[in-house]
C-alpha cells in the first residue's frame, strides 16, 4: 500500500516539476525522498520472504 | 556545455529511465518476476531520478536540479547495494532470474553508479545561472561592461 502511494507520489512530484512551479516541485521532491527513506527504514529489518 | 546540448543529454537520460522502468515491468507482468520491496524502492528512487532532468528541460538546466536527481541516485545506489549485501553469501542463488550474468538489482547498481558520475559531470559544467561556465570569473572581469 505504501509503495503505491510512494508511486502516485512520484507521479505527482513529475507532473507538478512539468506544470508547476519549480519550489513547489522541490519541495515536493524533498517530501517524497524522506518518505521514501522512512518507507525503507520502516522494512529495514523484515525477513524478505520472496528472497530466500 | 552549450545549453542545447544539455537539454538533449536530459531529454536522452528521461527516455533512458524510461527503459529502465518499462524494462522492469515487463519483466514483472510478463516473465512473472514478483518485485520485492527493495526492488520497488529501486523503481521509485529510477522514477524520482527523472525529477531533474524533467526541470532542467522544463525551467532550464541547473546545478540544483542536477542535484536533485543525484540525492536519488545516491538513495537508489543505497538501497541496490543493501540488497546486494543480502545476497552476498556462498551458495545464496540470489533473488529472481539473472540478466547477462547479474541480477537485476546489480544491474540497478551499476545505472545508479553511472547516474552519480554523469550528473557529477554535468553539475560540474553548468553554472548557477543555468548557462556554460565556459567563461572563467576572471575573464568576465576583464571584459567591457554592456552599454559602454
Amino acid at each position: 500500500m505504501e509503495f503505491t502511494a510512494l508511486f502516485l507520489a512520484v507521479t505527482v512530484v513529475m507532473v507538478v516539476a512539468w506544470w508547476g512551479t519549480r519550489a513547489l516541485a522541490l519541495a515536493l521532491f524533498a517530501a517524497t525522498l524522506l518518505a521514501s527513506i522512512a518507507t525503507y527504514l520502516h522494512h529495514a529489518s523484515d525477513v524478505l520472504k520472496l528472497s530466500f | 556545455m552549450p545549453r542545447s546540448l544539455a537539454l538533449t543529454l536530459n531529454a536522452l537520460g528521461l527516455y533512458a529511465i524510461a527503459l529502465v522502468l518499462a524494462v522492469a515491468f515487463a519483466a514483472q507482468l510478463l516473465l512473472d518476476e514478483l518485485p520485492c520491496p527493495l526492488c520497488l524502492l529501486q523503481r521509485i528512487q529510477f522514477a524520482m531520478l527523472a525529477v531533474g532532468p524533467i526541470l532542467n528541460v522544463r525551467f532550464g538546466p541547473r546545478p540544483s536540479h542536477y542535484a536533485v536527481s543525484l540525492l536519488a541516485a545516491i538513495a537508489g545506489a543505497a538501497l541496490a547495494t543493501r540488497q546486494i549485501l543480502l545476497h552476498i553469501m556462498p551458495g545464496d542463488p540470489g533473488y529472481g532470474s539473472a540478466l547477462l550474468g547479474y541480477h537485476y538489482y546489480s544491474w540497478a547498481f551499476i545505472g545508479f553508479a553511472l547516474a552519480i558520475i554523469a550528473l557529477a559531470a554535468c553539475c560540474c559544467s553548468t553554472n548557477s545561472s543555468g548557462t556554460t561556465a565556459s567563461r572563467s570569473p576572471a575573464a568576465r572581469l576583464r571584459a567591457p561592461p554592456c552599454g559602454r
